[in-house]
């Protein structure tokens, strides 16, 4: 079966400094890789270089093959958008527009889904990341008014609404407080049955907790 | 005198020079009201003028500067709006962004009297549109492009980084990024932009003055070759004809008015910009 | 989608080109007619010679005379506002400012009309009020608001520690204010005027209704109570009766580019001034 990632002599560079050199490795289908390191070592560079986040950086260079799915995502044919949802990436602090957390849950496929099935999605959704009974009978008020650890899952929610099969996720737990955390810790395992996850922390514990495989990461000097 | 003496009397000295410049504004409000009374009554606003504008009202000049104003508007913002955009959304480099930087300040220093000859020339003389209020309104179009562009840069700006981070993440294309994120986030912007274009449209007469207007003879225009009258330049004839007080006391009066419209745009588009922005921020 | 913002960007970068490009391409005629003594002339009969001396000049001593009048000023309101007021106050003064820089240069020019060039033919007994120093008294109060709302920002960028490092020290506040903040806000200082220059060069119609629009260098050359002439008062005067094409017209456009190319020179350093806020 082919794996999920292929790296393959990754080198990134911003300008003149060398972010990531020549780093290869495989991620398997429906897994959860932890990549750890200290800070500053190009973890959070080599997750946005898979979903094509750098590209508005200037000075961005990349060097070497990342094929998602056997597709090399840096082909000048590859259309970046739909590789985003593709690749799912979840930031360290959960970003929810000004809007109703139904509103917010449908971002991304606004215009993609009819009318009729949008209610099923959100509920579906919502569900999956262990929030519709909390919120089941709020759907119409503001987002913003959930506590930071549901606004994290909200964010879950609204990526896995888009369909990625593969989820990035940059330090999810950061800014959460510990019962948050082991939240979405179980969140992780459950979904990891239908979606390959990568997952960069600093913290060893949930490294090893959650992942089936590891990643260390050095400082390029 | 010792120092501390010293400088509290310069300390002093300082408040009572800031007191006299902040109340300014008070005294050159006051003495346009003062000196525009004996033409101000209650028809002056819709009252055509008469006798060579030595005596009725200002009401055909009134609506010839807002004609003006809101044709400017009408035509500068889906340039000053698709342009920013482009440079905030679409636009790579940095040299680029600094060259239309340097072309937005440089629009913004020129004189404006330079907009009107220029202008004139291109859309009244090559586009044959003539001494219309449609010249005129493209040539102010032009010149407060800068106004409105400034305004929603800034909200544009001002928008978290992390928006725009998440509305990539999940997949959305620049256009939806726009339609979605940012301009729902950023209208206020818009809406500053413009009434400050609109004040600024109002108060400009060096732009306008052979390209738009006309004295007299004309009160609504009725086709797009028609010029206008406005506040402005009615103001202007009459002050160079400053034979005596009356006369000048129209003029005065038209100042009142013209004064008050710019002064009220610009309040209002503070009003509306925090307004606004506490509500997109919400 | 991207095509449609693209255009109307070009839109914009081409208003801006097409004002140079026109100015450049009308003054042609002109000055292949009279070359360099277009600007060293001192005459200007239309339909004969043209001669830009007299405007050159007019501009020049009116703008210089404005900013002496308005930097002392601008530098005391913007001492007082950045060093000693509330943040309320402040926010108040910059509200005036910006309404004050706001108000329609024709309402200037009446006033002008009205009040200051008879005070400046009462007090200094002339004949006709209309003179160079009365256009830069005006100037001057129309300036004031950009110049003094700069040179205050200016002020305020000057990072906190320096007024905590001074205050600490045992400096009275006045002092912390003159000698430490006032030095360090140079630049920007430097850029506010420069800035406020490039407006006052640029103003018609308040200078055309008050400066006297003689189009001569004043005898002697210092006598800033005689009329003159500036350019955009000439250009606001003469524009209306020949417009489009001529010698007359080309020469105008020259004068306009002249206009031009001195205002964005000043506005450019002026910018570069105000990026470098403070001295690092």
């Amino acid at each position: 079966m082919n794996p999920a990632i292929q790296i393959k002599n990754l080198t990134v560079t911003y300008g003149s400094i060398k972010v990531i050199d020549d780093f290869s490795c495989e991620v398997k289908e429906n897994s959860v890789t932890a990549i750890i390191g200290p800070s500053g070592c190009g973890k959070s560079t080599l997750l946005r270089s898979l979903c094509r986040m750098n590209d508005r950086i200037e000075g961005f260079h990349i060097a070497g093959q990342v094929l998602v799915k056997g597709e090399n995502i840096y082909h000048p044919d590859v259309d970046v958008y739909e590789l985003r949802r593709r690749v799912g990436m979840i930031f360290q602090k959960p970003c929810v527009f000004p809007k109703s957390i139904f509103e917010n849950v449908l971002f991304g496929v606004k215009h993609k889904v009819d009318k009729k099935d949008c209610e099923s999605l959100v509920e579906r959704v919502l569900t999956e990341v262990n929030l519709w009974e909390e919120v089941k009978d709020r759907l119409k008020s503001l987002a913003t008014t959930l506590s930071v650890g549901q606004q994290q899952r909200l964010a879950i929610a609204r990526t896995l609404a888009v369909g990625p099969k593969i989820l990035l996720m940059d330090e999810p737990t950061s800014s959460l407080d510990p019962e948050s955390t082991a939240a979405i810790e179980s969140l992780i395992e459950s979904l990891k049955t239908h979606h390959t996850i990568l997952l960069v922390t600093h913290l060893h514990e949930q490294a090893e907790k959650v992942s089936d495989n590891l990643i260390f990461c050095n400082i390029i000097k | 005198m010792n120092s501390a003496t010293f400088e509290k009397g310069m300390v002093f000295f300082l408040s009572i020079l800031t007191v006299l410049v902040s109340s300014l504004l008070l005294i050159i409000l006051a003495a346009v009201f003062a000196r525009g009374l004996p033409a101000l009554h209650s028809g002056f606003l819709i009252e055509a003028s008469e006798d060579f504008g030595r005596a009725g009202g200002i009401f055909y000049q009134l609506v010839g500067t807002l004609i003006l104003m809101t044709g400017a508007v009408l035509v500068s913002l889906p340039v000053a709006l698709g342009s920013v955009i482009y440079q905030t959304q679409y636009l790579k480099s940095e040299t680029g962004k600094e060259i239309c930087r340097q072309v937005a300040q440089m629009l913004n220093a020129t004189p404006t009297i330079l907009f009107g000859l220029v202008g004139y020339l291109f859309f009244g003389v090559y586009l044959e549109a003539g001494v219309s209020w449609v010249t005129g309104s493209l040539i102010l179009a032009v010149m407060i492009l800068p106004t409105l562009q400034v305004s929603i840069r800034e909200a544009i700006e001002a928008l978290p980084d992390q928006y725009q981070d998440t509305g990539m993440a999940l997949g959305l294309s620049p256009w939806s990024q726009i339609k979605t994120i940012i301009i729902p986030q950023c209208y206020y912007g818009i809406i500053t932009g413009v009434f400050l274009g609109l004040a600024r449209a109002a108060g400009e007469t060096a732009a306008i003055m052979f390209a738009a207007t006309t004295f007299s003879g004309i009160r609504f225009p009725e086709s797009f070759s028609d010029p206008v009258p406005t506040l402005q330049t009615h103001m202007l004839v009459l002050t160079q004809e400053a034979a005596n007080p009356e006369t000048l006391a129209q003029a005065w009066g038209a100042g009142l008015v013209l004064l008050s419209l710019v002064l009220f745009l610009t309040v209002m588009a503070w009003i509306l910009r925090s307004r606004l922005k506490m509500e997109a921020e919400l | 989608m991207m095509w449609i913002f693209a255009g109307l960007n070009l839109i914009f970068l081409c208003c801006a080109g097409g004002l140079f490009f026109f100015l450049i391409f009308e003054s042609y005629p002109i000055l292949k007619l009279q070359g360099i003594d277009f600007w060293l002339g001192q005459d200007w009969w239309v339909g004969e010679t043209y001669g830009a001396l007299p405007m050159l000049y007019g501009s020049t001593l009116v703008t210089a005379l404005a900013c002496l009048l308005v930097l002392p000023l601008a530098l005391a309101v913007a001492i007082f506002t950045s060093e000693f007021l509330t943040s309320t106050s402040r926010r108040f003064v910059k509200a005036v400012l910006e309404l004050l820089a706001g108000v329609p240069g024709i309402v200037y020019g009446l006033l002008g009309v009205s009040f200051l060039s008879l005070w400046i033919k009462d007090v200094f007994g002339l004949l006709d009020g209309n003179t160079l120093a009365t256009a830069s008294c005006l100037l001057a109060i129309m300036i004031l608001p950009t110049v003094l709302t700069l040179s205050e920002d200016a002020m305020r960028a000057v990072p906190a520690e320096y007024r905590d490092n001074a205050l600490g020290l045992g400096l009275s506040k006045w002092q912390t204010a003159t000698a430490v903040v006032l030095p360090q806000a140079l630049p920007g200082i430097m850029g506010a005027i420069l800035l406020g220059i490039g407006r006052a060069m640029g103003e018609t119609i308040a200078v055309m209704l008050v400066v006297g629009s003689l189009d001569r260098i004043p005898n002697p050359w210092f006598n800033i109570f005689s009329s003159a002439q500036t350019i955009p008062s000439k250009l606001g005067r003469e524009a209306a009766e020949s417009i489009g094409e001529g010698t007359h017209w080309s020469a105008l456009m020259a004068l306009g580019l002249t206009l031009f190319i001195m205002v964005l020179l000043i506005n450019f350093i002026g910018n570069r001034f105000l990026k470098r806020r403070s001295i690092s």
